[in-house]
């Protein structure tokens, strides 16, 4: 089972699809949740998904706007996939019938 | 600032590091947030590294550090029954004694009683701890241990056993000393690296 911060990076990860590197990530995660994400818990957490097959990354094109610095671009695969779904499936199930406003 | 940023990002793997200040430039935060998003990505890259080669050095750590944590541990016992072999009689012969003469030479059956409880609680811990550490560290040192421990039994308490039939001895090592340190060794190699 993913954990919850593993869970936003794959999901903003495939939201952003050929556009996924580490800063628009981290971008679409601090607008998400209105939090602060933390570039060592980003790197780390990438490279934890990286190594259990639930995402690919590689080293894409610099841009000027990066002070002419390459991108670590990232891809959510297919078992990435399944286990996003399975963990969204799992709160959804259990958030069914939870009325939040009440309690 | 930036010059710490720099220095910083050079403990960093060079494709990391790329992008890694690529993306720190892009979000276009301070310096100040940059230095400290950065700080805490090289501390746990550092802390990763550290526990990588953990396994290189625990059979050294082991052998040096636990193995005469372990020992100490082993003499300790007795120690310990050395020490309480008056509250363990105190315990066994109260009946026959007078309370007010105890009291007066300032001690109880309670005082006793925990006193003996306590020792043996720190003593099984302590046999515990080590075990699991040698257990978790090396299966090398875990058996140098063992064979430390069957000389001081050997050399040590088989003639007093023999000798003075001195079972106490033997039975306050196997339950305080002996059973804790392979349990904590069972727990250690579950959980080991080696």
């Amino acid at each position: 089972m993913l954990g919850e911060f593993e869970y936003l990076l794959l999901a903003a990860a495939a939201r952003l699809g050929d556009q996924a590197y580490g800063a628009a990530i981290r971008a679409e995660i601090e607008a998400a949740t209105a939090k602060s994400c933390s570039i060592g818990a980003l790197y780390t957490t990438l490279d934890r998904l990286e190594a259990k097959g639930f995402l690919q990354t590689w080293m894409g094109e610099a841009t000027a706007q990066r002070g002419g610095r390459a991108k670590r671009m990232v891809k959510v695969s297919p078992k990435g996939i399944e286990e996003a779904k399975a963990f969204y499936s799992a709160v959804a199930r259990v958030s069914e019938g939870v009325a939040w406003e009440t309690i | 600032m930036r010059c710490l940023i720099e220095i910083l990002s050079s403990l960093l793997h060079s494709t990391e590091r790329e992008a890694v200040l690529g993306d720190l430039a892009e979000a276009g935060d301070s310096p100040a947030r940059s230095l400290f998003s950065l700080l805490g990505l090289v501390l746990r890259r550092q802390m990763q590294q550290l526990y990588r080669s953990v396994p290189k050095w625990s059979p050294w750590m082991a052998l040096f550090f636990i193995v005469p944590l372990g020992h100490y541990m082993s003499l300790g016992v007795l120690r310990v029954s050395g020490l309480f072999g008056f509250d363990t009689w105190l315990i066994r012969n109260y009946k026959d004694l007078d309370p007010s003469i105890l009291a007066e030479n300032g001690f109880s059956l309670h005082g006793s009683v925990i006193a003996l409880l306590l020792g043996s609680i720190i003593l099984a811990a302590g046999c515990w701890l080590s075990g699991a550490a040698i257990g978790w560290l090396s299966r090398r040192a875990m058996w140098f241990q063992w064979l430390l421990l069957s000389v001081i039994v050997g050399f040590n308490l088989a003639p007093r056993v023999l000798r003075y039939g001195d079972l106490n001895l033997l039975i306050s090592l196997a339950c305080f000393a002996l059973l804790p340190w392979f349990l904590g060794v069972r727990f250690g190699r579950r959980r080991g690296i080696s």
